[in-house]
């Protein structure tokens, strides 16, 4: 993709953003101040509880009007503002970009975290994985549309683990928002539980193609891994397909069940309709993001 | 399979879910190449088109329901052959299964070669015609087969299998398109291969011959068998292919007796009943005058089975040299004439054909023109000097009796010092013991055929074959009516006689005595298929008539399998 279709799906991406966000008021946040009530008290307007005035608390907050009436110090207590935390990982295996319309989807959906974050004004940290190989993008990279050729150059070791998020040092309590198509072999549950670390929350945007979900392959085939390569001869009859799509929604059916107990929302966005559409079809619903 | 699965060039495709379509594989229990031909209705069609083309191009054939194949086998009669004979039933078993080729049924004629013991079998069933062969014993001579296989050609007709089972291979080709099998192998043998008697001392001397027939030497024990016991076993050792002659007295009170050599695979030679031989004798009596004897004194001493008649009338033949009609016994004529120096008779000397005269020279004959004895038309001259009929032979057709002239005074002729003469007399004397009823007792060989003068016509008895075991019991007599052409001795060695009415005619013991069916040495195991079995295979079957369906079915499978592949394609373009 050229920087003008990056510069395309951008404009997509940020029409999304304005009309859905992360689910960030959903979490209860620590750290830096910021726009988004803290788990402790702070010095936001919110008024969150009395407590006795222990020696050290800080006297702007003594409340003058209770020791007028009762002569005892007591101290007002105000909800705590503070900075999202969000890690965004992009998964840019050869699955997620060898087909345009996917790559484009992911690419959309990579713009629409990053704005999302920005919008929110979070700390995010960009964290792309490429087989083996890992890299962090600042977010410049992302509004200048450089990111796409620093993803392509990255080259994956000789044996590629599905998702090396082991490699990657997140952030505790914070948003760990995964864009990753979930097509690889193995139990869900460890990369669930890496990414749920921490006190982290897990969002999982996962975008697929219609032609993965149901092909119409019938008869020879010499099927072509796209991250591994190499020939692999099929014969697909109907019965072969059957049991494909049965395998296919088995797969995905772990990923959500897994999803589901660990408390980390998950959508898949489809490449084949409009962005919107595809967020609204399941993103909402699964409380992935949220309504602006 | 390899044109379906090279029918159509895979489609190369980039996927990223490849470990999906692992897992469908895992998933199936038949594996991989069994996946590939589930369901897949070109694969079906062409396998279907396959089948259907092998059907065509194998050009099956149907066995008509009807088809009947004539076999006719024919069997060696010869007596070597039962040493093989357990060998027969499996190789009749197997030669039927094999001519019978595509055949529903089968009609068999099963035959011996010896034209005159006829079929054994007629029938359609192999396990009945087995059991008519579990106590076949052949003991014929050799036989050539070829008159049999001409009568069975004729049954079986042209298109029927004909095979030979013989022990020996035949040193050519059977006739009429007929197939063989040789059963044999070489065996070891040694046998009694004849026997001969002479008088030693007012003994009686039995010599019998014991050959050996085989390349190794051999072994044997002998004893002679009495019916009142059996001499000590004695040993004989017959080097390869050599002869040994056995001798002994005949056992002076005894009728029978036996030698038997200790037994071998084949049994017929090693055994030789004796009997006691006695030849027919023909009595004799002379009216000839003093002076002429000596003549009748030299013919009694010179011919064997000649004895003098003990009373008058009781002669089977009379030397005379009046009488010349044969009324009550046949004669012998010596005419005397006393006149002497009679011219010689002049001309050539012309013998009749006659079974008396065969074969002899009268050239040097030397005869007087005596008065001649009127010879009639229905005397059979002899011998014929010029126009005199000088030897003629006279029948006296009541009685049956024959009288033979010499129509010239013998002593003043040379016809004493011709052999001519002597065995012209001698031919006379045996030709009329030979027809002489009387009992007789004589060594024969097994189907041998009997030579026994007896009484025939209307009237006659009814002859009784008796078979004896050495102690003189019966074993089984038959009957057999007198006018019968052809009386043969026992076909096994053995005791036996032939009596007509009261009357004995024939004390004999049978042996076998045919050595080349006693030598083995040129028995092998051989076969030679006949030529008949394709043609046999087309007369047999039909072929099949729905063939233009497989056809059209084939290249509809054809069609299809494309036309399936064909959509296939175009969808997936």
């Amino acid at each position: 993709m050229n920087r003008d279709q990056l510069s395309q799906l951008s404009a997509q991406a940020s029409v999304c953003a304005e009309r859905l966000t992360l689910p960030l008021r959903s979490q209860v946040w620590r750290g830096m101040a910021g726009e988004f009530q803290g788990a402790g008290t702070g010095s936001s307007i919110d008024f969150q509880d009395h407590r006795a005035y222990v020696p050290g608390d800080d006297p702007r907050h003594i409340n003058w009007q209770a020791y007028a009436r009762t002569g005892n110090y007591s101290m007002k207590l105000y909800r705590e503002e503070v900075r999202p935390v969000i890690d965004i990982i992009l998964d840019a295996s050869e699955s997620m970009l060898f087909e345009p319309t996917k790559a484009a989807r992911t690419a959309e959906l990579f713009y629409f975290a990053t704005l999302s974050a920005i919008q929110a004004g979070a700390s995010t940290r960009i964290h792309v994985l490429r087989g083996d190989a890992h890299a962090t993008l600042p977010i410049d990279a992302v509004t200048s549309h450089h990111w796409f050729d620093s993803v392509t150059s990255m080259h994956p070791g000789g044996s590629t683990p599905p998702l090396a998020l082991d490699q990657i040092q997140f952030r505790g309590n914070a948003i760990r928002l995964v864009i990753s198509d979930l097509l690889f072999e193995g139990d869900p549950t460890p990369p669930l539980k890496l990414l749920n670390s921490q006190q982290g929350k897990p969002i999982i945007l996962a975008p697929f193609l219609k032609s993965e979900a149901s092909p119409d392959w019938s008869g020879n085939y010499e099927f072509v891994d796209a991250e591994q390569g190499g020939h692999h001869p099929h014969r697909v009859e109907k019965t072969t397909l059957h049991l494909y799509r049965k395998a296919y929604a088995a797969h995905f059916a772990a990923w959500h069940a897994a999803a589901r107990r660990f408390n980390a929302p998950l959508a898949r966005v489809c490449a084949d309709s409009p962005m919107l559409d595809a967020l609204n079809a399941e993103a909402i619903q699964t409380g992935a993001l949220a309504i602006r | 399979m390899l044109i379906h699965f090279l029918q159509r060039r895979a489609k190369v495709e980039l996927v990223s879910t490849l470990f999906l379509l692992r897992q469908t594989q895992r998933e199936s229990t038949s594996g991989r190449r069994f996946d590939r031909l589930v369901n897949s209705v070109p694969l079906w069609l062409q396998i279907l088109a396959v089948l259907l083309l092998t059907w065509l191009l194998v050009q099956p054939r149907y066995i008509k329901a009807k088809s009947t194949q004539r076999i006719a086998i024919v069997l060696d009669s010869s007596a070597s052959m039962r040493v093989f004979e357990k060998k027969l039933a499996s190789t009749l078993q197997s030669e039927i299964r094999r001519l019978q080729g595509n055949a529903a049924n089968i009609e068999i004629w099963l035959m011996e070669s010896d034209p005159s013991q006829g079929k054994i079998y007629q029938g359609t069933s192999v396990e009945d015609m087995l059991k008519t062969l579990e106590n076949r014993a052949p003991h014929s001579g050799a036989t050539d087969p070829g008159n049999t296989l001409r009568v069975v050609r004729s049954l079986v007709g042209s298109e029927g299998a004909i095979t030979y089972i013989t022990d020996t291979p035949p040193e050519s080709a059977p006739p009429y398109n007929a197939s063989y099998i040789a059963i044999g192998k070489n065996t070891d043998n040694c046998g009694i291969t004849g026997v001969s008697f002479s008088q030693r001392d007012g003994n009686l001397i039995w010599k019998a011959i014991v050959r050996n027939y085989s390349d190794t030497e051999q072994q044997r024990n002998w004893h002679l068998e009495t019916a009142d016991g059996r001499s000590k076993q004695q040993s004989l050792t017959l080097s390869a292919g050599g002869l040994a002659t056995l001798q002994g007295a005949f056992p002076s009170d005894q009728p029978r007796c036996r030698i038997v050599l200790s037994s071998d695979a084949f049994d017929l030679d090693d055994s030789l009943p004796l009997v006691r031989p006695a030849p027919k004798p023909l009595l004799v009596q002379s009216t000839l005058p003093k002076e002429s004897t000596r003549l009748y004194d030299k013919l009694l001493s010179s011919f064997p089975n000649l004895k003098p008649a003990p009373a008058e009338g009781a002669a089977d033949l009379v030397i005379t040299s009046t009488a010349t009609t044969p009324r009550r016994s046949h004669l012998i004529v010596f005419p005397q004439d006393k006149a002497s120096n009679r011219p010689y008779l002049t001309g050539n000397i012309v013998a009749t054909r006659h079974p008396l005269t065969d074969g002899l020279n009268w050239q040097t004959l030397l005869v007087r023109a005596t008065i001649p004895i009127p010879h009639d038309q229905s005397d059979d001259v002899l011998l014929w000097p010029g126009n005199r009929p000088l030897i003629y032979l006279r029948t006296h057709p009541p009685s049956g009796n024959k009288a033979l002239i010499l129509n010239f005074d013998i002593h003043q002729s040379n016809a004493l010092k011709q052999p001519a003469t002597a065995i012209l007399l001698l031919r006379f004397c045996e030709q009329l013991r030979k027809e002489k009823i009387a009992p007789e007792s004589r060594i024969t060989e097994t189907s041998e055929p009997l030579e026994v003068t007896r009484r025939r016509g209307e009237k006659a008895s009814p002859l009784i074959f008796t078979s004896l075991a050495l102690d003189g019991s019966v074993l089984a007599t038959a009957t057999v009516p007198p006018h019968t052409a052809l009386i043969s001795a026992p076909e096994t060695p053995g005791f036996f006689t032939l009596t007509q009415g009261e009357e004995s005619l024939l004390t004999s013991a049978a042996h076998f005595a045919d050595t080349r069916e006693a030598d083995f040495s040129h028995c092998a195991t051989d076969q030679l298929p006949a030529s008949t079995m394709a043609t046999a295979v087309d007369r047999h079957t039909r072929d099949d008539h729905l063939w233009r369906i497989w056809t059209c079915m084939t290249l509809a499978a054809l069609l299809g399998a494309w036309a399936f592949s064909r959509s296939a394609s175009t969808r997936d373009h």
